[in-house]
Order: structure tokens, then C-alpha cells, then sequence
């Protein structure tokens, strides 16, 4: 009896090496065959998760080999293979089954007192990469720093220091200050709370901060319901301010304010940039807004930054095919100028379901047979101008 | 930033404090005037004192002196505030104009769609040319029968319900006139074109024009649509009402077809679909194609691209472009955007605190904008191409819509004041065959002249 057992066990594990074996020659002999697809440009047998998993593993294995790289010196934020996923479905367990990627490795570095602008449609991840940024969200894996510091790997209570120097405008300028409290109470509170002048001066550094702002001295005693859209987002900046910070993430400040009032606020932006050496992380979805505004522009397309450069470069140098799309969709003032303009047809696709490949191939009007299986990768084409796709390899 | 309108801010802010008692007195002189407007609305009176003629014979619409309040606890709300254009056959007319401009409440006023009792159209005019069926003295409609070459009408015979012709006792079968049938297999009704003057016309009379002869396209299209019924009902009411004798299968085939003429993939599906199913841009195709669905000669769309990302706005722009050549019919565009404008009018109306203070072709607003405003909004938009290092912007607020000054109301945030804008509010100056402006400044220069 023992001996049958003990041959029985042999031989189930042989042949479980043996069926390893055979599924890992299968697997070799598909990546083999993957390689020659791409080479050859023949993708009718393609696998496509099989890329799906090498990509994966590549990404992190990068990550992984910059991680004890030395930041940027001259940087004041420098952003290393950023991914927030979102879990959508969870095991019983708590293991999660299916996730929503809204920033998948994003990388890129700001100079002090540059402004970055960041575009792009509505839910592809640009909201939620500047509060990842300021760990508003608890980054899923990658690198920030700031000033040197890796800020992702952060308790809380280390943050706390460092909310000083960083600070966030919110979009909805309604909704993001508190209604029961005045004016002088809502600029008062960061001022006191990180005591950033002594407490009998507090009132005067308001003051002083208001004005700066462009608000009244008589707004002091007065509640937010009574002021207009532009002088609120006056007020969230003040707010901003108040802490003397270094670097602010504007988050589509002036998305919901009258085209005149805009100007006002941009304005204003621009000169407390000059005047405190502000850097500045512009997000909107407006490009002329952003062109007017930044002096470096990263473009994202479904949580993945797809063009990053100097402004001029991506201006007068579109390289990714979304950046073209989206410049030639800005109307234009001059009624008889009919310009001929790329319409991109369909929607954003999901990002808790993005598509194969290059995640911009279902909408492409220059889309080619690799695009719809293996992802471009993210590399530096002209001097500080990077780009994510097929076409320039 | 303009020391002078926050200093006067704060005056007009004190100034407009009211006490209660006031506040109640308001409100009661507000109770008498509505409950005698909501009377007006709900009359019912013979069409002739409805029905009238167009000044021009090629406007579709003609928006004249149109004064529509709000009646509020704190005073009337003047939205909308003695303001007149037409729109021209086959053309698109955009109204521009900040938040609070009153260029919503113009158009909800020409569909009659003002939230009473507090919204009320005070005064005006807004004649519509409508093409619509001909009503007998039973308030039935009158068929189209085919006639042969001589001019008599076809007869033909009348069946029995299993198909079998029906006849008399003399076995002669029964003859009855044949009615004229379009492709759909539908009955023709005899039309005709009547203007109708909607400021004055009884508020149940409305559904005549609604949806078949002029139709409407909302801001936001995620609240617009009915969450609880699916695309093809909300799709399908809208030929049940308005297509007389219509059954739900040729509902149906129209919703679909409506629904790939707005450019939808899979029209089948999204018909089953519910709101939350789709997208923005296809939630504003579908309500797009809800508007089309009558086959109105006049649309309005209320900024129908700014809930948009600029991607599927410019699809949709692309669409209404389009759209405008099939349906043979014009739109009124409204929207804050400068560019969209440009790209879409044929005509344009800046509206500014509830009214108009500069009209013109969209060549002419564009390249020679006369209103300071106008100028100023052009000023204040960064483009693609420009780059200038400080944006130009127009200082201080929009005056608030209670109790307006007497004077020009722009200025307070005017930078070419004259000594004459502290007096009456500027008329309308005809600076080209086409182009008028509200302003003091050309009023001088067409006496000089």
C-alpha cells in the first residue's frame, strides 16, 4: 500500500513539472512569437494579454530600477512612475478583483516658479493626479518629491509640516468655503493653525493678504454667500496663501466663471506668481487658458500623460496625434476663418476598462495595426519634449 | 483692480437693505401683478387676437421689445429688459453674453417656459411663422385627398376590415375619397402658414408650437433627461404627440432614424438604453435628436456644448453645422463662448444685463466691435494665437439686476466714459445697414457726421 502511495505521489509531481514545464516553453514560445509580430508588423496571431502582462512587468521593473535614483536637484516637484488605482471590486478578503487606473505611471519634473499645465477631457485623471500630488489620496505606488523629499512614503503627521509649502485652488469656488464662517475666520484658521505669524498680528496679516488678493478691507466681516463667483475664487486663493506656500496645484480655477471675470483671475495669478515666486500646476481642460498661463505643458489621455514639454515646443510642435485633435477643436474667434479641423469620432472609453494597446488607438485618426496591441512607450523625442506614441518610433 | 464699482458695490449693497415690512409690501404689490398675469395666461380667447403678420417676410422669428420680470421679495428682477432682434429663415443667430445676461430667459421666454407665477413676460412681442395644420370650425384636421389631372378627387374603395371591399345592398361597392399618404404610409393634413404673436397666446394654445414647429436644446443634458424611462420612450413620445395618427411602431422607425441623422453608432441599442448608460456627447446627441424629432423649423439651443468636453463639443458643432443644412430651419444659439459663436452664427446679438447693446452680422462683431463690452470680451479670452503678456480684463462686476441705474448700465466698468453716460440710457445707433450698438460714444459721431 505505502509503496503504491509514494508512486502515486512521485509521479504527481513529475507530472507537474512536467505540465509546468510545457506551460512555460508554451509561454516562451508565445512571447517568441509576440516579438516576431511586432517586428514583422503581422499581428494576426498576437497575444494580447501575454503583452498586456510583459508591459506590466517592464513598468515596474523601470520603477523599481529608478527608485533609489538621487531626485532632481534643481527640481521643486519631481514625479516618478505616479500610479492611483482606484478599487472597484474587492474579494471577500479585501484582495481587489478589478481597479480603476485614473493615474498609471506618470512621470515628470517642475522647475521653481514654472508653471505646469496640465490638459486634458474629463476623467482622464488630471484632477485626481494633483491631489495625488499633494497625497490629498494615498499614491498606489511610485515617487514624489518634493523639494528632495519623497512625499508619497509620508505619514500623516510628517505631512502636516509640509502642507505649509504646498497648497491646492479648487475648482468650484461654491462649494469649496464654508458658509458659516466670515472671511477674516476662514483666512485666520491655516494662519493660526500653523502659526505662521504671532497670534496678535494675525489680523493684520489677513488684511495685508486680502488686499494683495484684490479683496476689500471691509469683506473681513462678511460671509461667502455674499460675494460673487470671482471674488470667491479670490478668496480660495487668498486661502491658498495665507501659509506662504511655494508651490500651488490650481485645480480649474476659472472653469466656472464668466469669461471677463476670468481674465481677472488670471491675472491675479500671474502677478502673486511674480510677486512671491509661486510654482504654479495648472489643471484645466481649456487650452487657451493654459497656453496663456504655463510655461511647461503635459497633456493626458485616460491616466497616462501622453505629451510633456516646454510650451512652445507642443505648440508649434504637436507631436502625439490627441494633442493635434485637441488644438484643432478649439473654436475659433474669427468668423471667417473656416479651418478644416480633425473631429475625433466616439467617446473617452472607460479607464476602469481601457482599450488594448495604445489606450488613444479607438479614437485615432492615424491609428495603425500595432496601436491596437502593443502600448507606445513614454520616451523623450526632442530635448525636454516626450511623447507616447507608435508613430515616432 | 477698480476701486470705484467695490466702493460703489458696497453703497448699492447698503442702499438695497430692506426691512421687513418693506419686504412685505413688495411682496404684496408682487402677489397683485402676477395673480393678474397668471389670469392673462390662462384666458381663453378667440386665435385672432393671437395671430398676426411679420414685419419681414424671410424672419422665422421677431423678438420685439420683450420685457420679462421676475418678481422677487427683494424687488422685480428685470431679466430681460426691452430687447428685440429677428431671426432670419435659414440661419443661425447666436445671443453672447455673461452669466445672469438674461440670454436663457429670452429664449425660455420665446417657448413660453418662464417658471410662473414669479416669471412673467411683462410686455413685448415674439411673432413666430409657424407652418401649421388647418383646423376645421370642429378643431379637427383636414385631410389632403389625391386629385387627378383635372383637378377631381380620386375615388376609391372603402374596405371591410378583412380586406374584402365593403358594398351596398345594390351590390355597387361604397366609394369614399382617397386620402393622400407620404412614405411612412402616414395621412397628409393640409397646412398653412400662420404667425402667431406667443407673448399674447393662451398658454394651452402652446403645444401647437412646441416640439412641431420650434424645439429646444438644454445646458445639461445628465438633468434634461428623464432618468426612469428608456432613450426610445422619451424618443417615441415626442412622434406620439406630434405626428397625428402616428402608431408606436412607426415611432419607432422615426426615433431611429432620428437617432442616426445625430451621428449614433448603434442606434438600436442606445434606443433601449437608459440616460446613465451613455455619455455626455451622446446624452446631447439624444436630446438633440428628441428636439429634431418634430421636424421644427426653429431650434433653440441652450448652450448645448458647455457641459462638453472640447472634443465631443466639436463634434457637436460639427453636427449642428450639418444639421442646419438638412432641416432646412434656423438656430438660435445661445452660449457665453466667443468661439463657438464664431464659429457657428450667421448673426450675432451681445446681450449685456438684460439688454441688447450690440447687434450685427458675425463679421462685424468680430473684426469691428463697437461696445466697449463687446470689445472688452474679446480682449479678455486668451486664444491659441495670441500672446500678449497681460490679459485685458473688464474691471468689476455685473450691477445687480435690482433696481438698475438709470444710466448706461455698463458704466461703472467702462473705460471710454463720456460725459453724457451719467445721463439716459443710450439708444440704439445704426452704425451699418446692419450692425446697431447701444452706446453713447457712436451717438455723438452720427451727429458729427
Amino acid at each position: 500500500m505505502d509503496n503504491e502511495n509514494k508512486n502515486k505521489r512521485i509521479s504527481s509531481s513529475e507530472e507537474k513539472e512536467i505540465a509546468e514545464k510545457e506551460a512555460l516553453e508554451l509561454r516562451l514560445k508565445k512571447e517568441s512569437a509576440n516579438e516576431a509580430a511586432i517586428a514583422s508588423g503581422d499581428f494576426t496571431d498576437f497575444d494580447d494579454e501575454l503583452e498586456a502582462e510583459r508591459e506590466e512587468a517592464l513598468k515596474e521593473q523601470v520603477a523599481l530600477n529608478d527608485k533609489d535614483i538621487e531626485p532632481d536637484k534643481d527640481a521643486i516637484l519631481e514625479v516618478r512612475h505616479l500610479k492611483k488605482y482606484f478599487v472597484l471590486k474587492k474579494t471577500i478578503l479585501g484582495k481587489p478583483i478589478s481597479s480603476l487606473r485614473a493615474v498609471d505611471d506618470v512621470s515628470f519634473i517642475v522647475k521653481p516658479g514654472e508653471t505646469l499645465g496640465i490638459v486634458g477631457e474629463s476623467g482622464c485623471g488630471k484632477t485626481t493626479m494633483g491631489r495625488t500630488v499633494l497625497k490629498l489620496y494615498q499614491p498606489t505606488s511610485g515617487q514624489v518629491f518634493f523639494e528632495g523629499v519623497d512625499v508619497a512614503g509620508m505619514k500623516e503627521k510628517e505631512m502636516r509640516a509640509l502642507r505649509t509649502k504646498m497648497q491646492i485652488v479648487f475648482q468650484d469656488p461654491y462649494s469649496s468655503l464654508p458658509p458659516r464662517s466670515t472671511v477674516g475666520d476662514i483666512l485666520a484658521e491655516p494662519v493660526k493653525v500653523h502659526n505662521i505669524v504671532p497670534k496678535n498680528e494675525v489680523k493684520d496679516y489677513v488684511l495685508e493678504l486680502m488686499e494683495s488678493c484684490g479683496l476689500r478691507d471691509y469683506y473681513y466681516e462678511r460671509y461667502p454667500h455674499e460675494f460673487s463667483g470671482g471674488q470667491r475664487q479670490r478668496i480660495c486663493i487668498a486661502r491658498a496663501l495665507a501659509v506662504k506656500p511655494k508651490f500651488i496645484v490650481c485645480d480649474e480655477p476659472v472653469s466656472a466663471l464668466d469669461v471677463s471675470i476670468q481674465a481677472q483671475i488670471i491675472n491675479l495669478l500671474k502677478k502673486l506668481q511674480i510677486e512671491r515666486g509661486l510654482t504654479y500646476m495648472f489643471i484645466s481642460h481649456d487650452l487657451s487658458v493654459v497656453k496663456y498661463i504655463s510655461d511647461k505643458i503635459g497633456i493626458m489621455y485616460l491616466g497616462s500623460m501622453v505629451e510633456f514639454g516646454k510650451k512652445q515646443d507642443i505648440f508649434s510642435n504637436p507631436l502625439h496625434p490627441y494633442t493635434e485633435a485637441l488644438f484643432s477643436a478649439v473654436p475659433n474667434p474669427n468668423p471667417d476663418e473656416k479651418t478644416e479641423r480633425i473631429v475625433l469620432t466616439g467617446d473617452i472609453p472607460s479607464p476602469a476598462n481601457p482599450p488594448k494597446g495604445c489606450k488613444f488607438h479607438t479614437r485615432c485618426p492615424k491609428c495603425m495595426e500595432i496601436c491596437k496591441h502593443v502600448a507606445p512607450e513614454y520616451k523623450e523625442h526632442e530635448d525636454g519634449h516626450f511623447c507616447a506614441c507608435h508613430l515616432y518610433d | 483692480m477698480g476701486n470705484n464699482s467695490d466702493e460703489k458695490t458696497k453703497k448699492v449693497i447698503d442702499k438695497h437693505y430692506l426691512s421687513g415690512k418693506e419686504v412685505r409690501a413688495i411682496a404684496k404689490a408682487n402677489a397683485k401683478e402676477m395673480r393678474r398675469l397668471e389670469k392673462a395666461k390662462n384666458r381663453v380667447i378667440p386665435e385672432s387676437e393671437y395671430v398676426t403678420q411679420m414685419r419681414d417676410e424671410n424672419n422665422i422669428l421677431e423678438i420685439e421689445n420683450l420685457h420679462s420680470y421676475f418678481f422677487t421679495d427683494q424687488g422685480v428682477v428685470k431679466a430681460v429688459n426691452g430687447v428685440s432682434f429677428d431671426i432670419p429663415l435659414n440661419s443661425t443667430v447666436g445671443v453672447v453674453g455673461e452669466s445672469g445676461c438674461g440670454k436663457s430667459v429670452t429664449s425660455m421666454s420665446v417657448m413660453r417656459l418662464l417658471q410662473g407665477p414669479s416669471g412673467q413676460i411683462v410686455e413685448g412681442s415674439i411673432r413666430f411663422k409657424a407652418y401649421d395644420f388647418k383646423v376645421d370650425p370642429n378643431g379637427e384636421y383636414i385631410p389632403v385627398y389625391v386629385k387627378d389631372e383635372d383637378g377631381n378627387v380620386v375615388m376609391e374603395e372603402e374596405l371591410n376590415e378583412d380586406g374584402t371591399p365593403r358594398l351596398l345592398k345594390d351590390g355597387s361597392p361604397v366609394l369614399k375619397p382617397k386620402l393622400m399618404r407620404d412614405e411612412n404610409g402616414m395621412t397628409v393634413y393640409e397646412k398653412e402658414e400662420k404667425v402667431f404673436d406667443i407673448a399674447k397666446m393662451p398658454i394651452k394654445q402652446m403645444y401647437r408650437l412646441r416640439g412641431r414647429q420650434m424645439s429646444m436644446v438644454f445646458q445639461e443634458p445628465m438633468t434634461s433627461l428623464n432618468p426612469i424611462f428608456t432613450i426610445g420612450d422619451q424618443l417615441d413620445e415626442v412622434t406620439l404627440l406630434h405626428v397625428p395618427g402616428a402608431t408606436k411602431a412607426m415611432a419607432k422607425e422615426h426615433s431611429i432614424n432620428m437617432l442616426n441623422l445625430v451621428g449614433i453608432a448603434m442606434p438600436e441599442r442606445v434606443y433601449k438604453s437608459y440616460p446613465h448608460e451613455l455619455s455626455g456627447g451622446m446624452r446631447q446627441r439624444v436630446m438633440i435628436a428628441m428636439a429634431l424629432a418634430g421636424e421644427p423649423r426653429l431650434i433653440i439651443a441652450d448652450e448645448p456644448t458647455t457641459a462638453l468636453d472640447v472634443t465631443i463639443q466639436a463634434q457637436i458643432l460639427s453636427l449642428f453645422n450639418d444639421l442646419k443644412k438638412r432641416i432646412n430651419g434656423s438656430i438660435l444659439l445661445i452660449t457665453h463662448d466667443l468661439g463657438v459663436i464664431a464659429e457657428m452664427a450667421d448673426y450675432v446679438v451681445v446681450m449685456y444685463a438684460g439688454r441688447i447693446i450690440e447687434k450685427g452680422t458675425a463679421s462685424e462683431i468680430f473684426h469691428k466691435p463697437c461696445h466697449p463690452y463687446t470689445q472688452g470680451l474679446q480682449k479678455s479670452k486668451p486664444t491659441m494665437t495670441s500672446s500678449e503678456d497681460k490679459l485685458f480684463n473688464i474691471p468689476g462686476n455685473v450691477p445687480n439686476p435690482i433696481n438698475m441705474p438709470d444710466h448706461c448700465y455698463f458704466k461703472e466698468r467702462c473705460g471710454k466714459c463720456l460725459k453724457k453716460c451719467s445721463g439716459d440710457y443710450p439708444e440704439m445707433v445704426q452704425v451699418s445697414p446692419t450692425h446697431f450698438v447701444a452706446c453713447h460714444l457712436y451717438a455723438e459721431e452720427e451727429k458729427r457726421g
